[in-house]
């Protein structure tokens, strides 16, 4: 043993554990996870990460084709009448609207519309360590991605906020997770609530939304989408639908479970909004 | 000349063989959805760095664990450092037991697979899972954990197979 620690490598390994450990308090301290020897590592594997990803996804949307073609049919057939029904309420909405603009008019009311930047990614990377859906994307900050960018899927439901943006990769964490916050309203009663994850629900797929009064108006069905309070994320951004509602444990307040709009574990693709403003437009 | 030119040529052949290893059991491990049974996915980086361990000498082992466990920070999301300084322990310690005491062939590299992964998953569950304040901690144990650890020590003789045929492809002297 002592012949062990008196060899030139086994010094060079003692200072190499020394050296990881400060990069450990350093990136604890400045709330990193990414040093730069890491960001190495991460200019090797992610162009590795990308190209598997597009090859199991290659994969699955074949067998796909074959696998769920009854499945398929019988959604297609949901969709088709779905849409029929969107067409009226399409038709209905554009009357609603040109009265609500004509009302405006009327009264000088401006409204601000929010402008958003998309930046488009795939999903490259999930770990079988990852508690809560978060994932890897093939942008970083090369391609203008930063921290607390907002993060959706294909159908615009917000899926979580980038937390690390490195070079050409960026680590996502997901809504599902506990330390995921964003302010929301439900979109029909406009009550004001936090999302959220919770490790009661976030194994089956679904996040929380709380602070709802104890005689709350919400239901199940009904949008949530987001506030843009804070600023931290844009404003009407959909993110699921109210599953139940739970009275919290005081009594005081109740807790909705949120049915992500998109399955978190599910998704391939996503948009991240690199850029947004609330701006009033030009008359 | 000869001779060491052949050794330094044997020896980059050896160390890349086990870093494109390293590179290939990385991508398996993150792509998403592959070998996925329900939530639990298996773990390759880690056995791929035991499997590398039992093969070299404990600081060779120590060096090369400390790597991969870098990767492994990154992939996973945790604070650098991390996995890497305790992939290079239990690297240090897994190739010290194999050289004085194992005895090894696939199924005890499975046992030492499932000793390592089910250290580092507890110690990791641990900090970033108990210490963080979750809930139900007793089921994501039990029920994600514990059947990651084992389904990663079932795989682990795919990268035990791979290290092997490299280090006795390319043998130094």
């Amino acid at each position: 043993m002592k012949d062990f620690f008196s060899r030139i490598k086994a010094k060079v390994l003692v200072g190499v554990l020394v050296l990881l450990a400060a990069m450990m308090a350093y990136a604890g301290a400045n709330n990193r996870l990414t040093t730069a020897p890491q960001e190495v590592i991460g200019l090797l594997l992610t162009p590795l990460q990308r190209a598997a990803a597009g090859v199991k996804n290659s994969a699955d949307s074949l067998a796909d084709r074959y696998t769920r073609i009854d499945e398929i049919l019988e959604e297609n057939e949901q969709l088709r009448e779905e849409n029929n029904a969107l067409e009226q309420k399409l038709l209905e909405y554009d009357r609603l609207k040109a009265e609500n603009d004509a009302f405006k008019s009327l009264m000088e009311i401006e409204e601000t519309k929010p402008e958003y930047s998309y930046l488009q990614a795939f999903v490259i990377g999930r770990d079988g360590l990852e508690q809560f859906g978060g994932f890897t994307i093939d942008k970083g900050t090369m391609q203008g991605v930063k921290t607390g960018d907002a993060v959706v899927s294909e159908n615009n439901y917000l899926v979580g906020v980038i937390v690390e943006a490195n070079l050409t990769s960026s680590k996502v964490l997901s809504v599902l997770s506990p330390s995921f916050n964003a302010a929301g309203v439900i979109s029909r009663t406009r009550e004001n609530g936090i999302l959220t994850g919770s490790t009661d629900y976030a194994f089956d797929g679904k996040c929380i939304f709380t602070n709802l009064s104890r005689d709350t108006l919400a239901t199940s069905g009904d949008a949530v989408i987001t506030t843009g309070l804070g600023e931290v994320y844009p404003p009407d951004i959909a993110i699921g639908t109210v599953e139940e509602l739970v009275p919290e444990a005081s009594g005081k307040t109740t807790t909705a479970v949120i049915a992500p709009g998109d399955e978190i574990d599910k998704v391939r693709q996503v948009f991240v909004i690199t850029e947004w403003s609330n701006t009033v437009p030009e008359q | 000349m000869n001779s060491s030119r052949e050794r330094f040529r044997t020896l980059v052949c050896r160390w890349g063989g086990f870093t494109l290893l390293f590179l290939l059991m990385a991508i398996l491990e993150t792509t998403p959805g592959l070998l996925r049974i329900g939530s639990i996915k298996p773990l390759f980086i880690l056995p791929t760095a035991l499997a590398v361990a039992v093969q070299e000498d404990e600081l060779n082992a120590a060096f090369f664990g400390a790597a991969c466990g870098l990767a492994w920070d990154w992939t996973a999301a945790r604070y650098a450092g991390g996995f890497a300084i305790e992939f290079a322990l239990v690297c240090l310690l897994t190739s010290m037991l194999t050289r004085v005491y194992l005895r090894l062939n696939t199924f005890s590299f499975c046992l030492i697979s499932a000793g390592g992964c089910w250290l580092i998953c507890s110690l990791d569950f641990l900090f970033s899972y108990q210490m963080a304040g979750f809930g139900h901690g007793a089921e994501r144990y039990f029920f994600y954990i514990i059947p990651m650890v084992i389904y990663s020590a079932v795989l682990s003789p795919l990268s035990y197979v791979c290290a092997r045929g490299i280090a006795n492809r390319f043998v130094l002297e």
